[in-house]
């Protein structure tokens, strides 16, 4: 078996030089089959015309993100197709000041060879009103370059044109829309939606070549108050746009406006469902090695002390070829227990089949069961039993993926690490990494983005499986985000308003330094405690214990931490305030890539109550989120806004790469930042380590096992 | 949400990031910046990397001294037509009648008697094909074959394509397939009753790959 090794890596070296006899590695590929939608989006960054909307729906999942310009105003907007149906909206956006505002649209009949599709709409919902109008829109595809929509719109909808709402005759009350009662903004106004005057628009879109399409409408927004102020003419109700498709996922456009205006717009389209090469182009597995009939008697090698050495040096240099890492091997006459880390394969299954055949290559004929358990921090996650022979029968099979599933044993691997042998280079052990980074900060009226940047020094000793002591320290180089002068106007506890201090007198920082026990209590259940400087702003201790069966779609968390607000300088020392902070999770997966989180709790301030949140996510590692949390600080109290929400988003970077990396890029977009409903950041919290190597994700992306 | 960059300041960005990126014993935590300057080059330049050999240069290549440093194990050469990039394939493993035969940067291609069922590493793979009934054919000549293809999507999910084959020939045999709208020939250089070289569909994206002896 040694000298199998051997002559492997000898081959291996061998092959280094061999450039000149080719390779297919560096073919560059196409950018992602994209999406030939027949809509185009609108100056509000939505499917539609030029202002007005349309009942079309982008393709599903797709993520456009549109700046559009025009008369001294500018919308940022990004919008999620949700569902096939159902799309949501976030736009910032200037005219005389900064604004935020929802969208939602819903889809509620699909175009028919005689009938249109048709979409009802709510456009600036829980903002401030600026943009708040409502709609009822068809769209029919005439010919295939040729659509044509109409629509009835109301509040800014229906401000050009209008007339007196016919649904007052289903009630008077629509006949007038109340005006804006909330000073704060962020309220959801449903009392004043589809009242007061509507008004017709509509339009007509050509796509005239592949690329360009040309695009003319009749526009119901007066744009009262923009005219008001000057700054433009609304000369007409008429506007014409041309739409330019620069690269299949970048469009132009261009529009003649209200008789008076120029504008332009640009769109950035990306579609979590189109990575850049389906499956990858990360290098081939291993193939699975067949036994020659009858050599699995031979029970000979353990008899050999040396050779169960030879065999983890051997496992542990293929799986570090593949990226992956050793973390304790257990071996008998005829079962292999195999501890790994996998910091590559976001489709967690592509580790295990790679694992499994890695296992073929090295082990004795003897070993027929091969158990795979995917560690993280030192804790067991899951074990997958696979029979050898299963492997060898499959790997060529007809629907092998399902048959390897069927037959594969996921269970819970809570005392899998018993009497195994560690990998001995592994602890204690040290690692560190100096690199750059960048933190942003965004929404601040007087300088919307801001941006720091610089060197973080990041340190981290595995002292001893699942005890960790880990810290970084940063070195701000250049930025903005400490220079605002808009000191925080917060009514309570100021447990996050202030985070620019932290960036103007933290140039150089403790970012964190924790030592952190993550454990397994028990089956099913699944620990750790975090101790230190936990995050920028607070230091103190943080326990938490999750419950997640295996193969449960249901997850329950607890978490408790007792912390104090750090000083502005992140050195050593603490400020006054400190707080008992915790949630009750709740964490469910309701199938088709839907997520539903609810966390209950004391928030930093002390305010008691819940965050829920609904994340769209998919195999292949993206997930795109958004959250909302009410506690009992009032509306007037938490100021701006009313309540906390944003976005979030987990961005496998494998998608835009084609190959795998394991990185993520994650990231909350939260309108507004202030003290109510905030929650503290603490690293290595568990549910999303643990269920990504449980059932129902490791069955959604079964797909790579053999990949 | 918007972040204004010039040209010159993403470049001395990425050339900072560059002075950084072998920093630290623990260097596969920068794999964003290592391929953003891997793929630098490229970026710059606009065009792929050296123009690769053909298949004929790489069988000239291939000296007793280089097949025994290959450790004389069987080589096929291998082009992949929509770029026209040649490969030698180094046998790696046998499972039955299942040839897996990889290139030196490491992506594999599996043959079963000779018949394309499955590629890794190239993107948009061939994952898996139901050819039973092809490889009888190809000796009966039986038209209305049906083969199956697997692929993932974007989203991992196994997908798969059905095809429905049509045969001519007997020394070279072609062997044309329809599926939606699809038209794909295959082709076989027969000799002794196996497939000595051909011309296969990997996919869509992929299109054909063509194997030939080395020698």
């Amino acid at each position: 078996m040694r000298k199998a090794q051997k002559n492997r890596s000898k081959r291996r070296r061998a092959l280094r030089p061999l450039a000149a006899i080719g390779g297919f590695g560096l073919m560059m590929l196409p950018a992602g089959a994209q999406p030939q939608g027949g809509s185009t989006y609108s100056t509000y960054g939505t499917p539609g015309l030029i202002d007005m909307p349309t009942a079309q729906s982008a393709e599903d999942a797709e993520l456009g993100l549109s700046v559009s310009h025009f008369a001294g105003g500018t919308r940022n907007t990004l919008t999620f197709q949700l569902t096939p149906r159902l799309s949501g909206s976030f736009r910032y956006s200037k005219i005389e000041s900064y604004d935020r505002s929802f969208d939602l649209r819903y889809r509620f009949l699909d175009e028919t060879p005689y009938g249109p599709a048709m979409a009802v709409g709510l456009q600036d919902f829980v903002g401030t009103g600026i943009y708040s109008g409502e709609y009822v829109v068809a769209t029919k595809t005439l010919t295939p370059r040729l659509t044509i929509t109409g629509g009835l719109g109301w509040g800014r909808l229906g401000s050009h044109n209008g007339f007196t709402n016919p649904l007052g005759v289903l009630n008077d009350r629509f006949e007038t829309r109340p005006t804006s009662s909330a000073s704060t903004g962020g309220q959801i106004e449903s009392a004043k939606w589809f009242r007061g005057d509507a008004a017709f628009f509509g339009g007509v879109s050509y796509q005239a070549t592949d690329k360009l399409a040309l695009k003319a409408e009749y526009s119901s927004d007066a744009y009262a108050r923009e005219t008001r102020v000057g700054l433009f003419e609304r000369k007409s109700s008429v506007n014409f746009g041309l739409d330019y498709r620069l690269r299949d996922n970048m469009h132009m456009q261009a529009y003649y406006l209200y008789g008076s205006e120029v504008g332009v717009s640009f769109n950035l389209l990306t579609n979590p469902r189109k990575p850049a090469a389906n499956g990858g182009t990360g290098a081939a597995p291993l193939p699975v090695k067949r036994r020659q009939a009858g050599q699995s008697a031979d029970l000979g090698w353990t008899q050999n002390p040396e050779t169960a050495q030879s065999l983890r040096d051997q496992t542990a240099a293929l799986l570090s070829n593949d990226g992956m890492t050793l973390e304790a091997l257990r071996l008998s006459g005829s079962t292999a227990t195999i501890h790994i880390r996998n910091a590559r394969y976001l489709a967690r299954p592509e580790a295990i089949g790679r694992t499994a055949r890695i296992l073929s290559q090295v082990l004795p004929a003897s070993v027929e069961t091969f158990t795979i358990v995917p560690v993280e921090n030192g804790i067991p996650l899951s074990a997958t039993t696979l029979k050898r022979s299963d492997l060898e029968e499959l790997e060529y099979a007809p629907d092998a993926t399902w048959r390897s599933y069927a037959r594969a044993e996921i269970s819970d691997a809570a005392d899998s690490l018993e009497g195994t042998t560690y990998n001995g280079v592994l602890y204690p052990k040290f690692t560190w990494s100096l690199g750059p980074y960048l933190s942003t900060s965004y929404f601040d009226p007087q300088e919307p983005v801001r941006v720091d940047a610089g060197l973080s020094l990041e340190g981290r000793y595995d002292i001893a499986p699942g005890w960790v002591l880990s810290g970084a320290i940063k070195q701000q180089v250049a930025g903005n985000v400490g220079s605002t002068t808009r000191a925080s106007d917060s009514k309570i506890q100021k447990v996050r308003s202030e985070g620019f201090l932290y960036a103007r007198e933290g140039e150089t920082a403790l970012n964190d330094l924790t030592l952190a026990h993550y454990f397994r209590p028990g089956q099913d259940l699944y620990g750790r405690v975090t101790a230190g400087y936990l995050e920028r702003e607070y230091g103190g201790i943080s326990g938490e214990i999750l419950w997640k069966p295996v193969g449960s779609r249901l997850a329950l968390g607890a978490e408790l931490n007792v912390v104090k607000q750090r000083d502005f300088d992140q050195g050593f020392g603490f400020r006054d305030y400190s707080v008992t902070t915790g949630h009750m999770s709740a964490y469910y997966d309701f199938g088709n890539g839907y997520e539903g989180q609810v966390d209950a709790g004391r928030y930093l301030a002390g305010d008691y109550g819940a965050t829920f949140t609904l994340d769209r996510t998919f195999a292949n590692g993206w997930s795109v989120g958004a959250y909302a949390t009410f506690t009992d600080v009032s509306f007037d109290d938490f100021g701006e806004g009313s309540f906390d929400k944003g976005l979030r988003f987990v961005v496998p970077l494998d998608h835009f790469l084609g190959k795998p990396t394991g990185q993520t890029y994650k990231t909350v977009i939260q309108p507004l930042t202030r003290d109510g409903g905030a929650r503290l950041n603490v690293n290595g919290r568990l549910y999303d380590s643990v269920r990504s190597y449980h059932d129902p994700k490791l069955k959604d992306s079964w797909g790579r096992f053999w990949r | 949400m918007i972040v204004k960059r010039s040209p010159a300041k993403l470049f001395a960005a990425l050339g900072f990031s560059l002075l950084l990126t072998a920093c630290g014993s623990d260097t596969a935590q920068n794999p964003v910046i290592g391929s953003l300057v891997q793929s630098l080059p490229t970026l710059l330049s606009g065009k792929a990397a050296a123009e690769a050999p053909s298949a004929d240069q790489i069988r000239s290549r291939l000296t007793p001294e280089v097949r025994a440093q290959l450790g004389n194990v069987a080589l096929k050469i291998a082009v992949l037509e929509k770029d026209n990039r040649a490969s030698v394939l180094i046998e790696r493993q046998r499972n039955r009648d299942v040839v897996t035969y990889f290139t030196p940067d490491g992506i594999s291609m599996s043959y079963k008697s000779g018949v394309l069922v499955g590629t890794r590493g190239l993107g948009f793979d061939l994952m898996g094909a139901d050819v039973g009934d092809v490889l009888q054919s190809l000796r009966s000549g039986r038209d209305g074959t049906v083969r199956v293809h697997r692929y993932l999507d974007g989203e991992d999910q196994i997908v798969l394509r059905s095809l429905v084959c049509d045969y001519t020939g007997s020394g070279r045999i072609t062997e044309t397939c329809y599926s939606d709208g699809l038209e794909i020939k295959n082709t076989y250089q027969m000799s002794g009753g196996r497939i000595t070289a051909s011309r296969q569909w990997i996919g869509p994206e992929q299109g054909y790959i063509r194997l030939e002896p080395a020698s």
